[in-house]
């Protein structure tokens, strides 16, 4: 007998079932080559690649992108871009502590509501969530200045404008670990641990790892690229990493130098990932 | 124990603040007289009017309706199709994986590398082709490719919940291929598509960062609309416009939660 | 696939199947007459859901026939086959209500309107499902549930009705039950009932003929009766209910074993092998004599409409008794093991 197989209560041979597999997943599959693998890879290519003097792109391989963005620049080494790189881990690795800090008590309260409470909570906060970031950034730059017009433009006023947007993205996922917490070992950590903080580490932390890992790497990524919110409450000295990608790719016209831009974004991306999962492996902690 | 409580209430009291004050300006703002808007001049609904008949605005909101509603309609059919052709076909090993990074993707890169990966492809593209100038064109086709991964997903979990007994029982009384297909697997997936072009839908109507992108001079969309406008100078016109689509989100988050719980 | 067709003959030959490296199902063979309820029992693992799946067509044979009456099954796709399955947990459509549920099969194969109506009122009948038509699946009790799987089933006249564990999402008290009404229902419709379960109260209960399964053979197959009283295998044995093996060899006089002489109603084809004989069997007498030996209560225990007393003889061999009565722990006692009780197993 040839290669036939029951799938689903389906008599088929397993070449013609491939075949059907094939054929109604390949439109969803080409259209993701052709319009995310491929484009992936050329911006990686494109960041070896250098601008010409009218803005054309020059395909011989180089180095130079890569040597602009450590600062050695036409008139001689400055530190400007790696301080814009360095401002924007920062910021973003900021960001997330104070959301994570946030959204532990608002994943609590939600999560001891009752349940027809529960829901309610969880529609206030997934509004903002959908609301346009645009839209919600330059409200705070009203609410600055009506509140206090010197917190703006400046990194404070990016930092709050940040979390506030990056707040829902933690707390969603939390909130899922933080339900189904089993309350006992909470009691019974209490009963051992004199501190909040033990009581927290050894009770609530390992129940809501798998949350928290998500609400991190969820609010983390984005932080990284954002470039709304630097550009609309920052200024000139709050530049991040994705004004400058931006700017590459609109007034300045150097398409190598923004792929090499982004090509360290998704590196740092991949980074963070990664020290990230093998800690939080480790050590059943952050 | 009521410390705990305490702290909990405050905080999610401050959460929200940080959520819906800089919303609640624009609203607030967007009723009041004073044009310069650091002080309260009177109740108004004059933005509103103007809004709704400022040319620009009405261009702006049909182009934003346009590109959600084609990108959503072609991200679900391509979406449903493929969460289908990956999870219900005897994929070996490796294959499996590699859908399962293509699929994730999107959700996992950051906007702005995405738009410039696509930038630069539709350059190229245009530079041999002639075609692919930036305009809604680009834009639907950049918000269906992120729209993809996310339809993809929500079927593939709904699929996972169809158990395998089901389909069984289906053929055990006789149904055919096509019987399969229309009978027992559309409808009971149903609730998945519509839960995945909601939520595609949304995220286009929400997107900034890709349309603004992949946009061309004629193709803007609201939120690049009101990007624009702020550079040249706040409007309460726009504190209109953002109110509206405020709104509009809150009812369809509201409608995507009554929708996940109706199951 | 329908009329006469409803008593043609089931017969599986030689079906093998593999799964990755292990052998699920050794060339068994199963005849089963039209018109039977057949049981396949045995412990979780040895293929009788694999051979219901193959008989259905969910599963495809390595090796082997699967003939229903002069058509060969394995030709033919499951949704080919006049043979309907009742599912383990039901599959019922949960997109549907009960009337359509059952309808399914009917509308599938384009009867008309009157007829799907005619059938399956009939049907809802029969199993006590009137008035349950517009009911969606997901409100129904795990009774209900089972009854509207038998129902769609049924309703398309099928030669064979394959059950996979049907009581096995019933509590307990339900099953009792269940397991009558089922019994009664297959001598109504007149088909073949082919059950897989591993309780042998309930193959005891529903079947006029039981195959027991262990390990990808059949070991042993006839009626309830002959199947539990003279089972051929250790394992049949002890599958069946609770039974006292004694190691034995043949001799000229008869065999032998550590509690004495024996006299068998066979004569063991083997040299070493094992006797059994159902604690229930075994008779309290007064004196000894043939077949008869001395032993010693350990445990008595009292369970209602009988006692488990466990004895042991004077080679300290365990055996378990069964009666109406208690005795005595230390109780000096003489034990009767009939011949025609005392049965010859298998090496």
């Amino acid at each position: 007998m040839p290669d036939r197989l029951v799938s689903h209560g389906q008599l088929v041979t397993r070449r013609r079932l491939l075949w059907r597999g094939a054929a109604t997943s390949s439109p969803g599959v080409l259209w993701l080559l052709v319009f995310l693998a491929i484009p992936c890879l050329l911006l990686l290519a494109l960041a070896f690649a250098s601008r010409g003097s009218y803005g054309q792109i020059i395909w011989s391989p180089t180095w130079r992108n890569f040597r602009k963005l450590a600062g050695y620049g036409v008139f001689g080494w400055s530190a400007d871009y790696l301080w814009i790189l360095a401002r924007t881990v920062w910021l973003a690795l900021l960001t997330t502590i104070l959301c994570i800090l946030l959204a532990y008590p608002i994943a609590f309260f939600v999560a001891r509501r009752s349940p027809r409470w529960r829901n309610f909570w969880l529609v206030l906060l997934m509004i903002p969530f959908c609301t346009n970031l645009v839209i919600r950034t330059y409200g705070w730059q009203l609410v600055f200045s009506i509140l206090s017009p010197n917190l703006y433009p400046g990194a404070i006023a990016v930092i709050i404008g940040m979390v506030s947007s990056n707040l829902s993205f933690a707390v969603l996922p939390l909130y899922t670990s933080v339900e189904r917490i089993d309350w006992s070992i909470v009691d019974a950590a209490e009963d051992l641990y004199a501190s909040r903080w033990s009581v927290f580490r050894h009770g609530i932390l390992p129940q809501t790892r798998p949350g928290l890992v998500v609400a991190v790497i969820v609010t983390f990524i984005p932080a990284l690229g954002t470039f709304v919110v630097p550009d609309l409450l920052g200024g000139s000295k709050t530049m991040l990493i994705g004004n400058l990608i931006q700017q590459q790719f609109g007034a300045s016209r150097d398409f190598p130098f923004g792929a090499a831009l982004s090509f360290t974004l998704m590196l740092a991306t991949l980074i963070a990932l990664g020290i990230y999962q093998r800690r939080a492996g480790e050590a059943g902690l952050v | 124990m009521t410390r705990n409580r305490r702290l909990a209430a405050t905080t999610t009291a401050t959460g929200m603040a940080l959520l819906y004050l800089p919303l609640l300006a624009v609203v607030v703002l967007s009723l009041n007289q004073s044009r310069l808007g650091l002080h309260w001049g009177g109740f108004t609904l004059n933005w509103y009017a103007r809004a709704w008949k400022n040319p620009a605005v009405l261009h702006a909101l049909t182009n934003t309706l346009l590109l959600a509603a084609a990108s959503t309609a072609a991200a679900t059919v391509l979406g449903t199709a493929l969460a289908i052709g990956i999870a219900r076909y005897p994929w070996p090993r490796w294959t499996q994986a590699t859908f399962s990074l293509l699929v994730h993707l999107p959700v996992v890169t950051p906007d702005i590398i995405f738009a410039a990966a696509l930038l630069v492809v539709f350059r190229l593209l245009r530079e041999m082709t002639g075609l692919f100038n930036l305009g809604m064109g680009t834009m639907i086709i950049a918000h269906v490719t992120f729209q993809i991964a996310f339809v993809a997903l929500v079927v593939r979990a709904r699929l996972a919940t169809i158990e395998p007994e089901i389909e069984e029982a289906a053929r055990d009384l006789y149904a055919t291929n096509s019987d399969v297909l229309r009978k027992i697997l559309l409808p009971l997936l149903a609730p998945g598509i519509v839960a995945g072009a909601l939520l595609a839908f949304t995220l286009s109507l929400d997107d900034f960062v890709i349309s603004f992108f992949t946009s061309g001079p004629e193709s803007a969309t609201l939120p690049i609309y009101i990007f624009s406008s702020l550079k040249r100078g706040l409007s309460p016109e726009i504190h209109a416009v953002s109110t509206v689509i405020f709104l509009v989100t809150a009812i369809l988050a509201v409608a995507m939660q009554l929708l996940s719980r109706s199951d | 696939m329908e009329g006469t067709s409803l008593q043609r003959p089931l017969v599986v030959a030689g079906v093998s199947k593999r799964f990755a490296a292990q052998r699920v199902l050794d060339r068994v063979d199963v005849a089963i007459a039209g018109g039977e309820f057949v049981t396949l029992l045995g412990p979780s693992g040895c293929g009788k859901t694999t051979l219901l799946r193959i008989i259905a067509g969910l599963e495809i044979a390595d090796e082997g026939s699967v003939r229903l009456g002069e058509t060969e099954l394995l030709d033919l796709p499951a949704n080919s086959r006049p043979v309907n399955t009742v599912f383990q947990n039901f599959a019922l459509f949960p997109h549907l209500n009960v009337g359509d549920n059952i309808a399914f099969g009917l509308r599938i194969r384009k009867f008309p309107e009157k007829q799907v109506a005619e059938r399956v009122t009939r049907a809802m009948e029969m199993l006590r499902l009137d008035g349950l038509s517009e009911r969606r699946t997901t409100q129904l009790s795990g009774g209900q549930k089972q009854r509207v799987a038998l129902a769609r089933a049924i309703v398309n006249e099928p030669a064979v009705l394959l059950l996979d564990e049907p009581m096995s999402a019933l509590d307990a008290k339900l099953r009792a039950e269940v397991q009558l009404e089922l019994r009664h229902l297959q001598k109504r419709l007149g088909c073949t009932f082919l059950l897989v379960t591993h309780d042998q109260e309930e193959a005891m209960t529903v079947s006029d003929r039981i195959f027991v399964m262990n390990r990808g053979t059949i070991e042993q197959e006839g009626p309830p009766q002959e199947v539990y009283e003279h089972p051929r295998t250790r394992f049949v044995a002890e599958f069946l209910g609770a039974a006292n093996i004694i190691p034995a060899t043949r001799t000229e006089k008869g065999v032998r074993t550590p509690l004495g002489l024996f006299d068998t109603t066979r004569v063991p084809a083997w040299s070493q092998g094992n006797l059994a004989i159902r604690p229930e069997r075994l008779r309290l007498v007064d004196a000894p004599g043939a077949n008869r030996i001395q032993a010693t209560v350990d445990e008595s225990i009292y369970r209602g409409d009988h006692c488990d007393i466990t004895i042991h003889a004077p080679d300290s061999t365990r055996l378990r008794l069964k009666q109406r009565d208690l005795l005595a722990p230390g109780q000096q006692i003489h034990i009767e093991l009939p011949r025609e009780h005392l049965e010859v197993l298998d090496a």
